[in-house]
């Protein structure tokens, strides 16, 4: 009786610390895993502002066939 | 603060101050922003059939547009003057969507091409162009790779009338060595457009050595009657060295015949050879009764008996958007 009681004893000790432990570990994981891993985005944000230099959209360049394929 | 681009399969990490692949898509103090929105390079007025778009409103013009950048960086890309540069070094128009649709009615155009780079790298642009366009009554076209995930892509199609959407090899090795891109979300982009009801048309650059075998042409051709139908337009279209391919001759235009014979004996209607002018290689024909319905010359019709989208002889239904 003693030694089966002195087993289940050690066993919940042995359940709770590995419970404690584990989280104890996976959360600053979590954290970290959070704070290394990019956000994920589909949709850009639209600018207004081109950061090259800008020219005018004249007609005559309009009416001409583009000089590209497709 | 990292940022993951979820658009295309690329799936670009961009650290801060960075961009992506594509060049125009840049992370800026945490946000990513779509650097030439409302900023084409390049705006013009031109056929439907340079697209190349053969069964989609005949003989109309359609502005065409396009800011640089690509998520694709193809070697033999014929138009890499503004598909592989920076916005930086490029100048740009102004041009916001809202006044898209009136720059094109008063060209007399019915419809807007996103075309010459890749609309999918500026695909904000596209996307709001698209949505005020259709408003307008227009209808919009795409030319692409097709080169974007799925949902990206759907949220597109709801406002995209017709696509001609590359189809580089029916291999993934191809893909890899000379785009620097992956075959299956091509494919899945072309069956996806086609299920939403988007008029596809499917381009295939024929380039010696690299993507001419019959086995090649063959499993390609296989695949477009198989998973898109035999409907659905192919256009062969002959290489020119250029960019970083220039060590390739041009296609020989039997290398083309062949490929559309092959394309022809796999069951498809309407077969196309592009980039060589030769008679009768870009005209339209019945698929039952073989009537000669549209005739092109290069990038002029001469000719279009098609009557409600049908064959006025046998009154086949021939696939398109006609009026």
């Amino acid at each position: 009786m003693n030694i089966t009681q002195a087993g289940v004893r050690t066993r919940r000790r042995f359940m709770k610390f590995t419970g404690c432990a584990a989280v104890g570990l996976a959360v600053p994981v979590g954290w970290l895993a959070a704070q290394i891993a990019p956000t994920r985005c589909v949709e850009a944000v639209r600018s207004r502002l081109y950061p090259g230099p800008l020219k005018r959209l004249r007609d005559a360049d309009i009416k001409r066939p583009g000089r590209w394929g497709g | 603060m990292r940022l993951q681009c979820d658009l295309c399969p690329k799936g670009c990490i961009i650290e801060p101050g960075q961009s992506g692949e594509c060049r125009i898509r840049v992370n800026v103090d945490g946000k990513l922003l779509a650097v030439t929105y409302g900023h084409p390079c390049s705006v013009h007025v031109d056929p439907v059939e340079k697209k190349p778009l053969f069964h989609f409103l005949p003989g109309t013009d359609i502005l065409s547009i396009a800011t640089v950048g690509c998520n694709l960086h193809c070697k033999n890309c014929q138009n890499w003057e503004i598909s592989q540069t920076n916005p930086e070094d490029t100048p740009a128009v102004e041009l916001a969507p809202e006044q898209l649709a009136r720059l094109a009615k008063r060209f007399d155009c019915r419809s807007v091409a996103y075309t010459y780079s890749e609309p999918v790298a500026y695909y904000e642009y596209t996307l709001d162009s698209c949505r005020r366009v259709k408003e307008a009554g227009l209808r919009n076209v795409l030319v692409t790779a097709g080169y974007i995930n799925e949902k990206p892509w759907r949220q597109l199609c709801k406002y995209v009338d017709a696509a001609n959407i590359d189809l580089k090899a029916l291999s993934d090795s191809f893909y890899r060595d000379i785009c620097s891109a992956t075959l299956k979300p091509v494919l899945n982009t072309l069956v996806v457009s086609k299920s939403l009801g988007v008029e596809v048309e499917v381009t295939n650059l024929v380039i010696p050595t690299l993507n001419d075998s019959d086995k090649m042409l063959r499993n390609l051709t296989r695949w477009i009657v198989q998973n898109l139908g035999s409907e659905t337009p192919l256009h062969f279209s002959r290489f020119f060295p250029q960019f970083q391919m220039k060590n390739l001759p041009p296609t020989p235009a039997q290398t083309l015949d062949r490929a559309k014979q092959i394309a022809k004996s796999e069951g498809l209607h309407y077969v196309y050879i592009g980039n060589l002018t030769r008679p009768g290689a870009e005209d339209t024909f019945c698929p039952n009764c073989h009537k000669r319905l549209v005739q092109r010359y290069g990038y002029l019709v001469s000719e279009n008996l098609i009557e409600s989208g049908c064959c006025p002889d046998c009154k086949t239904e021939i696939y398109g958007i006609w009026n």
